[in-house]
């Protein structure tokens, strides 16, 4: 071989050993795919539900969460699969599954997981009810007066609205709404060569599931049992063969053509309207199902045998969530002790929120610290006459909503206020609309965001002519302003007058409702348009800073962490040695503790009786420590396709209490799973640890600091 | 709540791309908070200069801006603001509709104004960013603007403007100028440091005549220039003269593409880049300042600036009016005025001003329009002694002014026109199309000059002293030196138009010593 031509082979053999390299590093199997991460996450939920060391009422709301889960999975996740399945698109995803490979796995772990999930309610949730006096009977169990009873609602209460639909050749299948429950019915009929036909009747989602029972206190009977026991009664005059219970879930992805649609508002209108046209994407039924029914239902809605579940107990368990409130004060026992949420830290000793914003950066972490106090400082600012202007963004509003209150009377009072309403959270549209309507007609100036992009930051901004001229408030958080999800959900939101963030926050209000292009940022970054580069930018500083030898970490906690261009230079970090500490709720697509890979990468996930939902950015930086705030994970969609902020926290106050509160979360002992590098996850080995419940301590240290704080004022 | 001092204003810049708006407060103190900096592109300039008008769909959208700003506006209840237009808007032929409809669809009161007044405005807000500059002008400063057509070079000294002088290498004219040109020379830089050299060869040497050690910088490339020097700063760039020379070095051997490729910026910037470094570079050495200074100030800065000097901080008003008249000095000395004349009769006339506002009821501005016109009287007479002041008039009406707009030049100009023989008339065109209310004060101020002027009509100066007595007549005594017949003969003369004007007829007595 001549010299150049070996040099030529040798440069040929150093690149495809850097590609082997490349691709081993960013191989398939260094990822997990994101719906069973998804599946593992709702698995945790439900061993919430099978922890006998949680409070009976507690577990039975995490069995509904369990189901209302799942539907919003198969709605939205698994129809998008399908959907690509559908349109032949084969696309594997980062972990090297097809979207046909995925979907056979997601089968396999929900039938395996609905299996779980029913064993617990049958033998474990209904029976420990049925001790303390909560009773479920079947109609057979039913005594005389009981069924006299119930006969009585059937024909006077559900029988009107009732509406028995039979197929035959001058009637097509009908419209089975998305999660309606349904009782399936083969009427016997000669004139066709089966013998039979098939008739459908929806369980009405306007009444009540559960129907207490006269003479016996805390005894019910479920609705579509009193239905099904009388259904000859809709049927008078045929021959009844089998009925089953069923229940459906469509595709309900809203795909809006926003190019194009000139009114946002309307166009969301309709859309809502057709959601209820979704292809069928699941079938749920009951176990005993005849076979002629299923065969019918299978052929009609054209599903798959992996599409259906059979279901050995009550269809829909998320009647679970409103009969655990409809049982009332007497059963507190069996809940939580409810954690009052305290008046915030920060706050001691102040009268007026403004007041102690222009003096200090005020941290709440929520639902610990009380949300009323960011109602609040909306309230004062609407009635304060030197309150000029007030912006804000809305995402999900809860039901009668104060902070939407607040605002209508803010303009009402002659404020500028400008609301930027995303109309676009998923399944809230309709609720949305509603608000937006409401807030215009009050004077409010609504802007719905940009086209293509939701807006999922929580800003307020507060704009107030004091005796040294103007002065802005600012309220940023990682949770909507919903006060009901405050309660639930545990986030962090801080309350600044700092002049650069005011600007800042200014600036993007001024981009989202379109009055201006986005400049130049003084402290705070923006997805899409930079947060990705910045947040690698960060990680690959302490990159950097471990390759020279320097101290480096990172301690992330996010909902998801998804985004392959993060993972990798996760990756690249824990190579270069960089301690990195991840606490992620729900799915996460990196694989930790992976030799040569992610061996200095730790992962660990809290489900207790708060979701976790704050997401808080920690790096060493060489000891000069940085922190931000976000409402974004890392995910594709919070870093593309939506508008998200990441905030510096910079008071040194604040920072101790943020590391304090991950020091808490780390050492959680009993509500925290470690994930392996098999994806599973696992409690943690407590041995020679003290027992720590992160979110109960986290309270209790709150409220011991309250104390010293008010000792000190 | 109490009264505060401190009043939050807004500056708006409808622009050829963009239109942009500034929201400041002004606090009590005097310094300056900027609350909003608003952004949205449109195109209005290729409309006009592809078209020659704004289209109609363009309008709107430029009114849907802003009303948006205007929302801001609300927001912060601002009360005082100032919206002006530049080329895009002056050199549409249908500018008046498009002001008509933005003033409907608005409410807000656009003011379009000329190249002069725009960069007047942005030297206005460097007073803001820089703390010495008040220092800077003392010790010597020489501010060098490169503009898309021209290049604008004005020299301080002793705190006073010296002089201003635009020459034509503007970035975009040299473009223009210089495109086919890359393509044929691989010597694209020399033949560029050429032409740009044999552009500023005369100012060399007058600026080499005074002590300068500070040098400000502005324009649109000082930005990509400081970017590539690695100069830091955020509202104060400073590029050293060593990291100056060093990019040039590195330009030099570059081409266009190269410095596209090489340091990723765009195209139209790269373009512009060696020209702008070659101009820097020239001026900078003339002087004997260490490094370019560059205030990073729009129009929007000097519209605030101009907004708060003359609502909240009036002696830095005076002293840009100050400026105003050092230029049109600069201007008077080029077309070789006799300095010593003209400042008598701008004395004179001023103290008949002065002293005789129960007559005339005019004020401040009125007396600068006049000061400006005595100024500037003469200067025809470089190109003839013949009909002189009807050259006056026009050289000033193209005039670039620092400061000024097209009607104060207008109305300068048609004071000085009519200071001589002739009287202003309805039969002239350029006096007829003015309105009502400026006739008028043209003919004021005019009837005034005329006097002035014939006080001094030897160039001796031989009036000492003046004042006046207003009686049934205006009485001016004179204290003189000499002779003064001619002046007193004249000034009958101009007396009479005097007499047309206010109905006072001004009467000379000459003291007796």
């Amino acid at each position: 071989m001549s010299k150049e031509k070996s040099q030529q082979h040798e440069k040929e053999t150093a690149q495809t050993i850097f590609d082997d390299n490349d691709s081993a590093l960013y191989a398939g199997r260094n990822y997990i795919n994101r719906e069973l991460s998804w599946l593992e996450f709702n698995s945790r939920v439900l061993e919430e539900a099978q922890d006998k060391k949680n409070m009976l009422l507690e577990r039975t709301k995490f069995l509904a969460i369990v189901s209302s889960n799942l539907d919003e999975f198969f709605m939205v996740r698994v129809a998008s699969l399908k959907d690509q399945v559908h349109v032949g698109h084969s696309k594997h995803d980062i972990s090297g599954m097809s979207p046909a490979e995925q979907l056979k796995r997601i089968s396999l772990r929900v039938h395996n997981m609905v299996y779980e999930q029913y064993n617990c309610y049958k033998r474990s949730i209904i029976p420990a009810l049925r001790k303390e006096g909560v009773t479920f009977y079947e109609i057979g169990e039913l005594n005389e007066k009981q069924l006299a009873y119930i006969e009585d609602i059937f024909e006077n209460e559900f029988f009107p609205v009732l509406t028995p639909m039979a197929v035959d050749k001058s009637r097509p299948f009908p419209l089975i709404l998305n999660k309606s429950l349904n009782i399936a019915v083969l009427l016997e009929n000669q004139s066709y060569e089966s013998g039979y036909i098939f008739a459908t009747v929806q369980v009405p989602s306007i009444l009540d599931r559960v129907i207490a029972l006269p003479g016996e206190e805390d005894s019910f009977v479920l609705l579509e049992e009193v239905i099904e026991h009388f259904i000859d009664r809709l049927f008078r005059g045929h021959n009844i063969l089998c009925t089953s219970m069923y229940r459906i879930t469509r595709n309900a992805d809203l795909s809006i053509d926003e190019e194009g649609a000139e009114d946002l508002l309307s166009a969301i209108e309709k859309s809502i309207k057709k959601r209820k046209w979704g292809a069928a994407i699941r079938l749920e039924v009951d176990y005993k199902c005849d076979e002629r029914l299923l065969d019918i239902l299978k052929d009609e809605l054209e599903l798959r045998n992996e599409d259906i579940y059979y279901i050995n107990g009550e269809l829909d368990l998320t009647f679970l969530m409103k009969f655990n409130n409809r049982l009332g004060e007497r059963f507190s026992y069996m809940r939580n002790e409810i954690l009052a949420p305290v008046t915030p830290v920060d706050l001691v000793g102040y009268e007026d929120v403004f007041e102690a914003v222009s003096e200090k950066d005020i941290l709440l972490h929520h639902p610990y610290e009380s949300f009323n106090y960011v109602i609040d400082f909306v309230k004062r600012a609407a009635s304060d006459p030197s309150v000029l202007a007030i912006k804000q963004t809305l995402y999900r509003v809860s039901g009668n909503s104060p902070i939407v209150k607040a605002l209508a009377e803010a303009a009402e009072n002659g404020k500028q206020v400008t609301v930027l309403l995303e109309l676009k959270a998923r399944f809230d549209e309709e609720n949305n609309i509603n608000w937006a309507k409401q807030l215009e007609q009050s004077g409010c100036h609504v802007i719905y965001g940009l086209a293509g992009l939701k807006t999922h930051c929580k800003m307020t901004l507060i704009v107030r002519k004091e005796e040294e001229g103007i002065k802005r408030y600012v309220h940023l958080g990682t949770g909507n302003y919903n006060d009901i999800t405050a309660r639930l959900y545990t986030d962090m939101g801080v309350l600044t007058s700092n002049p650069y963030i005011a600007a800042d926050t200014a600036a993007i209000f001024n981009m989202l409702s379109g009055y201006s292009q986005l400049d130049m940022l003084y402290k705070m970054e923006v997805a899409p348009a930079g947060l990705r580069r910045k947040f690698i930018q960060l990680i690959k500083n302490e990159t950097s800073n471990a390759r020279n030898g320097k101290q480096a970490a990172i301690i992330a906690k996010m909902n998801s962490l998804v985004d392959d261009e993060i993972i990798n230079t996760l990756y690249d970090a824990s190579q270069a040695g960089v301690d990195i500490q991840l606490i992620v709720r729900g799915i996460c697509c990196l694989r930790p503790g992976v030799k040569g890979l992610s061996e200095n990468i730790n992962v660990i996930s809290i489900v207790d009786r708060f979701l976790e939902h704050s997401r808080i950015y920690y790096f060493y930086n060489d000891g000069n420590e940085q922190i931000y705030l976000s409402s974004a994970d890392w995910m594709y969609r919070n870093m593309d396709r939506r508008v998200e902020v990441a905030f510096p926290i910079e008071d040194d106050s604040l920072i101790e209490r943020i590391k304090d509160a991950f020091d808490i979360m780390l050492q959680d002992t009993v509500k925290a799973r470690i994930l392996g590098p098999d994806g599973s996850y696992k409690h943690v080995d407590k041995r020679g640890k003290r027992t720590i419940q992160s979110q109960l301590y986290l309270y209790e240290k709150i409220k011991e600091q309250i104390e010293s704080r008010k000792e000190k004022a | 709540m109490g009264t505060t001092k401190s009043e939050v204003l807004a500056a708006i810049d409808v622009g050829s791309n963009t239109i942009r708006m500034k929201v400041v407060e002004v606090k009590s103190n005097g310094k300056l908070s900027v609350l909003e900096d608003l952004r949205q592109t449109i195109n209005l300039g290729r409309d006009t200069f592809s078209m020659g008008i704004i289209e109609t769909e363009t309008v709107q959208r430029a009114c849907d801006i802003l009303k948006d700003y205007r929302r801001i506006m609300k927001e912060y209840k601002i009360k005082t603001y100032k919206a002006v237009s530049t080329s895009a808007v002056r050199e549409a032929e249908n500018r008046d509709y498009i002001l008509d409809q933005i003033k409907i669809k608005t409410g807000l009161d656009i003011e379009v104004i000329n190249n002069a007044q725009e960069r007047f405005l942005t030297y206005k807000g460097i007073s803001d960013k820089l703390s010495d500059y008040a220092k800077q002008r003392k010790e010597g400063l020489l501010i060098v603007d490169i503009g898309s057509g021209g290049v604008e070079v004005s020299l301080y000294n002793n705190g006073h403007l010296n002089f201003t002088e635009n020459i034509k290498v503007g970035s975009l004219r040299l473009r223009e100028i210089l495109y086919d040109l890359e393509r044929k020379t691989l010597n694209f830089p020399e033949i560029m440091e050429a032409f740009v050299e044999s552009k500023v060869y005369i100012l060399k040497p007058i600026i080499e005549r005074y002590d300068i050690k500070h040098f400000i910088g502005l324009g649109g490339e000082v930005k990509v220039i400081a970017g590539l020097c690695g100069s830091k700063g955020d509202d104060i760039i400073t590029i050293t003269k060593a990291s100056l020379e060093e990019l040039y070095d590195k330009l030099r051997t570059m081409t266009t593409h190269n410095i596209i490729q090489y340091y990723r910026i765009a195209p139209e910037r790269a373009e512009v880049l060696l020209p702008s470094v070659i101009v820097f570079r020239k001026f900078l050495e003339a002087t004997g300042a260490e490094s370019i200074l560059s205030p990073m100030v729009s129009l929007r800065d000097g519209l605030i600036t101009d907004m708060a000097d003359s609502k909240l901080r009036s002696k830095r008003h005076s002293e840009f009016v100050r400026d105003i008249l050092s230029s049109a000095r600069c201007l008077a000395k080029r077309y070789d005025y006799d300095e010593a004349h003209a400042g008598h009769v701008e004395w004179m006339a001023l103290e008949i001003f002065d002293n005789t506002t129960g007559l005339h009821g005019m004020g401040e501005k009125e007396k600068f329009y006049l000061q400006m016109a005595a100024i500037l009287h003469d200067i025809g007479k470089y190109i003839s002694l013949n009909n002189h002041s009807i050259n006056s008039y026009n050289i000033i009406l193209n005039s670039n002014i620092i400061g000024l707009s097209e009607k104060d030049l207008r109305l300068i100009a048609n004071i000085v026109k009519y200071h001589s023989e002739e009287n202003p008339g309805i039969h002239d065109e350029n006096y007829r199309v003015l309105y009502y209310k400026e006739r008028l004060l043209v003919s004021k101020l005019c009837a005034i000059l005329k006097l002035a002027d014939s006080m001094d009509i030897s160039h001796k100066q031989s009036i000492r002293k003046l004042d006046t007595i207003i009686d049934e007549d205006l009485i001016v005594r004179v204290l003189a030196e000499r002779d003064i017949t001619l002046e007193q003969w004249t000034f009958e003369n101009k007396a009479e138009f005097f007499y047309e004007v206010f109905g006072v007829r001004p009467i000379i007595k000459k003291k007796v010593r």
